[in-house]
């Protein structure tokens, strides 16, 4: 006689090994979080490719994940900040994703393209493995919604600026020569994207891996722009091969608005003489006016040549590229500003100025007339 | 199993017998006998039940058959395959990198946590990193127009 299972426990065999096979898997495993008054509403999630794999006693999630989202509210959306959580306190468990250069109506959908990797213990509670919370929006009025646990307000404020300013005076060459003073002037931002020296920058998160080179430490060279509201009085930083660690910086509102946070861009110089634009240290300081205050971090860079090649930095200085108010405002060099002899060959274009190249080199000069007039 | 279930008076003939006194009980058993011969010789000219055909062993299955299912087998894999691998896999272009000390090496020695830039080959990507941690990669997609700023955190 044949020893038959219940069928209801068959099935419930099949279902659990099922489960456990999808478990890393599952939608339930992600979830977008939008607060019920958010001006954005989430119309389809798909996660797609993403899945799960175990890497020693951490989870390696490789999220790969179209979300469609739809304007719900009234204003137009010039920009979107998420936040992406897999775990709030394990190093590489956080990111953020950004879209700044929107032009989303009032009730009109598009799409948020998802493809981080994150990290996760193994062992957690139970729940959605990877959260995915709004962090801000920016409208075209520039009034902000959100939580702002990240700083998206001032990042998306910040590329939404610069973004006008440089439009402005593309618009400007538009107006004054027509489309071939356009043509002149995406060329030009051509040329210096392609000629500009590359460096790669790692975050380095516990310091020197090495010892094979001594480290000492250097001045900074502070840079002054016009009409900068706060002055890099002066700085250190400690060098070692191809790594800069704990920079140390003065700075002195020279402005009469108190400021609650600056953005200090990086020059690096390299053994061979050659300058490099490399990555940026957004600080909050709260500066009164004529206030003079110290700022330190204890973080570490690592700098390397498109190659991989490590390389051997000899030198930095540092800039202001930009000031946050405490009434919220802000403050960015001018074009003119920029236009300093020092910096003109190495820093890169502004996102908003690359995203125009990059329009131009896909879809010729007509989609830059109309993006420009478009966003007038 | 039925002679169990009655009672022990109910199994004694001759409390039977007493019990119905009216009954010739040798003739009713002669009688009994009659019937149950009666009923063999019955089931013997009727004559044997027919042998339960056994199932004629299935014909060879022709081999265009089996190529026919194979084929179908390897299309419903191959399409499955095929729709379920993301037509755009692309790299994540920040990841972050924890590197475990190897068994019995000093912890001291292994190459410190960090964050890892996985730059696309698009000239339209651009990475940065900031001494508070967070490491950043800016993309432009030229065909749509879109940005896309993907930040890691350390901290």
């Amino acid at each position: 006689m044949r020893n038959k299972l219940p069928i209801s426990l068959r099935l419930s065999l099949a279902l659990l090994a099922a489960a456990a096979l999808s478990a890393q898997t599952q939608p339930g495993s992600y979830r977008v979080d939008l607060p019920p008054d958010a001006p954005l509403a989430l119309v389809s999630a798909d996660w797609g490719a993403s899945r799960a794999t175990a890497r020693g006693g951490a989870m390696l999630l490789e999220l790969h994940s179209t979300l469609q989202l739809r304007n719900s509210g009234a204003r137009r959306i010039r920009g979107v900040s998420l936040l992406v959580t897999a775990q709030d306190s394990t190093p590489g468990g956080r990111a953020s994703l950004t879209l700044p250069s929107l032009d989303i109506d009032s009730g009109d959908s598009f799409p948020v393209r998802l493809d981080l990797r994150l990290m996760r213990p193994l062992q957690t509670a139970p729940g959605a493995m990877v959260d995915v919370q709004l962090d801000g929006i920016l409208f075209d009025d520039l009034g902000f919604y959100g939580p702002n646990r990240m700083n998206a307000r001032r990042a998306l404020l910040a590329w939404e600026l610069e973004a006008r300013r440089d439009r402005k005076s593309l618009l400007a060459a538009l107006e004054r020569g027509g489309v071939e003073a356009l043509r002149t002037e995406l060329l030009g931002a051509m040329t210096r994207m392609a000629s500009q020296p590359r460096l790669e920058v790692q975050a380095v998160r516990a310091g020197r891996a090495t010892a094979i080179e001594p480290e000492r430490e250097v001045a900074l060279a502070a840079l002054s722009l016009p009409a900068s509201p706060v002055e890099l009085l002066s700085g250190s930083i400690r060098i070692a091969g191809d790594e800069a660690r704990a920079p140390h910086l003065l700075l002195r509102n020279v402005g009469s608005k108190p400021v609650r946070s600056v953005e200090v861009s990086w020059l690096v110089r390299d053994s061979h003489g050659r300058e490099y634009a490399a990555g940026a240290l957004p600080a909050d300081v709260d500066l009164a006016p004529g206030q003079t205050r110290p700022a330190a971090r204890d973080g570490a860079l690592r700098f390397s040549l498109p190659g991989g090649a490590p390389a051997s930095v000899t030198a930095m200085s540092g800039f202001i590229s930009s000031v946050e108010f405490a009434d919220g405002g802000m403050w960015l060099p001018t074009r003119q500003a920029l236009q300093n002899p020092r910096l003109l060959g190495v820093l890169p274009l502004s996102g908003e100025e690359e995203r125009l190249v990059e329009l131009y080199r896909r879809k010729g000069l007509d989609a830059v007339v109309r993006q420009l007039q478009k966003l007038r | 199993m039925l002679r169990a279930a009655l009672p022990a008076e109910a199994l004694d003939e001759s409390v039977a017998a007493d019990a119905l006194p009216g009954v010739a009980w040798s003739v009713f058993e002669a009688e009994m006998r009659a019937n149950i011969r009666l009923g063999l010789t019955a089931g013997a000219l009727a004559g044997e039940p027919e042998s339960v055909p056994q199932p004629a062993s299935p014909a060879p299955v022709p081999f265009w058959r089996w190529a026919t299912v194979c084929g179908a087998l390897v299309f419903v894999l191959g399409a499955g395959w095929w729709l379920g691998t993301p037509r755009h896999a692309p790299t994540p272009v920040v990841q972050s990198v924890l590197t475990l000390p190897v068994e019995g090496e000093d912890a001291d020695a292994a190459p410190p946590a960090g964050f890892e830039l996985l730059i696309p080959a698009s000239g339209a990507a651009r990475t940065e990193a900031d001494f508070n941690g967070a490491t950043r990669a800016r993309l432009i997609d030229g065909e749509t127009g879109r940005v896309t700023l993907q930040q890691v955190y350390a901290q």
